[in-house]
């Protein structure tokens, strides 16, 4: 039986040792173990298994391929807001291959990649960063004479975990903008299976380690959606929760950038702001963690939907938004949630009321009631016409 | 003069460094702004929320169920772009003030929902907070049909849920006495 008091953890050796390591108080490490615990809306108690977890130290051996990237994922996560980030990152996972922060170079670097593959064979993680040239062969994207796609191949087979960082892993990103010359593509067409993808350009450092941890202490990848994307971090539109969400509702928008409206902090919808129809965190732990308590929102810029196929690096900058919340995805569980509350009884017992009202209103009342599991089974009912199966997570089917 | 030697307490890992800003006290409602509410939304559907692609014509501008509830005025507004459940200070219990955006928990008969805080000063309606139910409200095809979902919507929140058996506490509930006792003894 795990521990699930972190009081209990005030006097571990282990704990003790852990928050050396990480140049941080135990009661600093303990609350970061919270917080990450509140972020993947895990229960109360699951923060003593995961802090428990990082101070064992079992860490995970992780292969990270780059292929057609600008390495801005890896700079994201190094360059981490809080300075114990990318030290727990580095504690939490060994990064046995990476080019980037590898001293060595050439047939050296690609022995410790096989040496690395041969003694965790079925146990290390592998992370790909960038999209996968498939035009021509696969020629366009080269690592010590081998293909993307034979690399990611090679690699996968033995993987205990695959997970696709940033949006050009995840579903092409940035080089597979039209007209897509080297026919750049995620990673899961290129295995034929899904992969865990924290898309973002660059995408939350917090949601990769989020996920890591996660792994860590529970053994698999956190639940993800249709497109294997963490539930935790993916299920909610930016849009719901901005914070400039009730000038919307008020209709005060900035209508160019610098006039009165812009300077008052209004809505940025009419500007082009992709948040009513991209799904991701940044609203709530803030895009990219790059410091300073800001996000493109926040800060002014409109949401470019660096996140979501078919609208980052797609749609124009200054072209309007879609309404996404006529066709909403799978799950919706907050994002963070306080423990222990949940969706309120009394969301459920509105939604209950309303649903039948309107053809097609049940999720969408859900969803703006926070009743994720609600809304899930509501639409695996209007999809499949049959009684929602039992809850499973479909963590199980991601990954490799 | 406090000593200074103490530690900081330990920063919060993520504070925002735009934080709108507190609003000044919001003046209680004396009369029911239904009218007001109407008047206020009806001028915005003219003018910002003109002709966006989101916006459903079928219905118009409609504020219903208003009602005093624990002091503070409670009821539905329909426009063509939501239909939300309001909260508009009357001087009451669930008001509180807080920065356009902020998010809060307000308890009915029902349970608690979510409602999201809006002020504006030089608006008809200065300050508000609303629960949205349909954003956009795109399955409705008439006033009638979004009118029947707010007033259920309405009546549901101001009734009891029913007795459901009590959740199991996720802890013990530990008494005063015990945590004060001496371990052993």
């Amino acid at each position: 039986m795990a521990n699930t008091s972190l009081l209990k953890l005030e006097d571990d050796d282990n704990i003790a040792a852990a928050s050396k390591r990480l140049g941080m108080s135990r009661r600093e490490f303990l609350q970061f173990c919270a917080t990450m615990s509140a972020t993947l809306g895990l229960p109360q108690g699951a923060e003593a298994a995961m802090a428990t977890a990082v101070a064992a130290k079992k860490r995970p051996s992780v292969i990270w391929l780059h292929f057609q990237e600008c390495t801005g994922c890896t700079e994201s996560l190094l360059r981490a807001e809080h300075p114990t980030l990318e030290k727990l990152i580095l504690d939490v996972i060994s990064l046995d291959y990476h080019e980037t922060l590898f001293a060595a170079a050439g047939h050296q670097a690609e022995d410790a990649r096989k040496k690395a593959m041969a003694e965790n064979k079925g146990k290390y993680v592998l992370v790909v960063e960038g999209a996968i040239p498939t035009r021509d062969g696969g020629i366009y994207c080269k690592v010590g004479g081998k293909t993307a796609i034979e690399l990611t191949k090679e690699c996968a087979a033995d993987a205990a975990a695959v997970i696709a960082i940033g949006s050009c892993a995840s579903w092409g990103g940035m080089p597979s903008t039209d007209p897509n010359p080297t026919g750049a593509s995620g990673v899961a067409p290129v295995l034929g299976k899904p992969v865990v993808t924290i898309p973002g350009c660059p995408p939350n450092p917090y949601n990769f380690l989020s996920a890591v941890v996660h792994f860590l202490t529970f053994g698999a990848l956190p639940a993800v959606d249709h497109l294997g994307r963490p539930k935790f971090a993916y299920s909610r539109l930016v849009h719901e929760n901005c914070e400039r969400r009730a000038h919307f509702d008020a209709g005060r928008f900035a209508m160019e950038f610098g006039d009165e409206g812009h300077r008052k902090g209004y809505c940025l919808y009419k500007l082009g702001c992709k948040g009513p129809e991209t799904y991701a965190n940044c609203p709530t732990i803030l895009f990219g963690d790059a410091g300073g308590g800001t996000w493109p929102v926040g800060c002014g810029h409109p949401c470019i939907g660096c996140t979501e196929q078919g609208v980052g690096f797609a749609k124009p900058i200054h072209m309007v938004a879609k309404m996404k919340n006529i066709e909403p995805p799978l799950g919706y569980p907050r994002i963070v949630e306080e423990k222990g509350t949940g969706a309120t009884l009394g969301a459920a017992a509105v939604l209950a009321a309303v649903a039948g009202l309107a053809a097609g209103a049940g999720t969408i009342v859900a969803r703006n009631l926070g009743l994720s599991h609600r809304a899930e089974e509501l639409e695996r009912l209007e999809q499949t016409g049959k009684n929602p199966a039992p809850a499973t997570t479909s963590g199980e089917k991601a990954g490799v | 003069m406090s000593q200074t030697l103490e530690k900081p307490a330990p920063k919060p890992f993520r504070k925002r460094a735009f934080q709108a800003p507190q609003p000044s006290p919001a003046p209680p409602s004396a009369d029911d702004p239904t009218l007001r509410l109407e008047h206020m939304y009806r001028r915005i559907g003219e003018t910002s929320m003109h002709d966006l692609p989101f916006v459903n014509a079928a219905l118009s501008v409609e504020a219903l169920g208003f009602r005093r509830w624990r002091g503070d005025w409670v009821g539905a507004v329909i426009t063509p772009w939501f239909i939300n459940l309001f909260v508009v200070p009357g001087g009451g219990e669930l008001w509180s003030d807080l920065p356009a955006g902020d998010r809060c928990k307000i308890a009915f008969p029902l349970g608690e929902l979510e409602f999201i805080a809006d002020n504006d000063a030089s608006a008809e309606i200065p300050a508000h907070q609303y629960c949205p139910l349909f954003a956009p409200p795109s399955q409705f095809n008439s006033q009638e049909g979004a009118r029947a979902a707010a007033e259920e919507a309405l009546r549901v929140m101001f009734t009891s849920p029913p007795a459901e058996p009590a959740p199991k506490p996720e802890r013990p509930d530990v008494s005063r006495r015990a945590f004060l006792r001496i371990p052993g003894n």
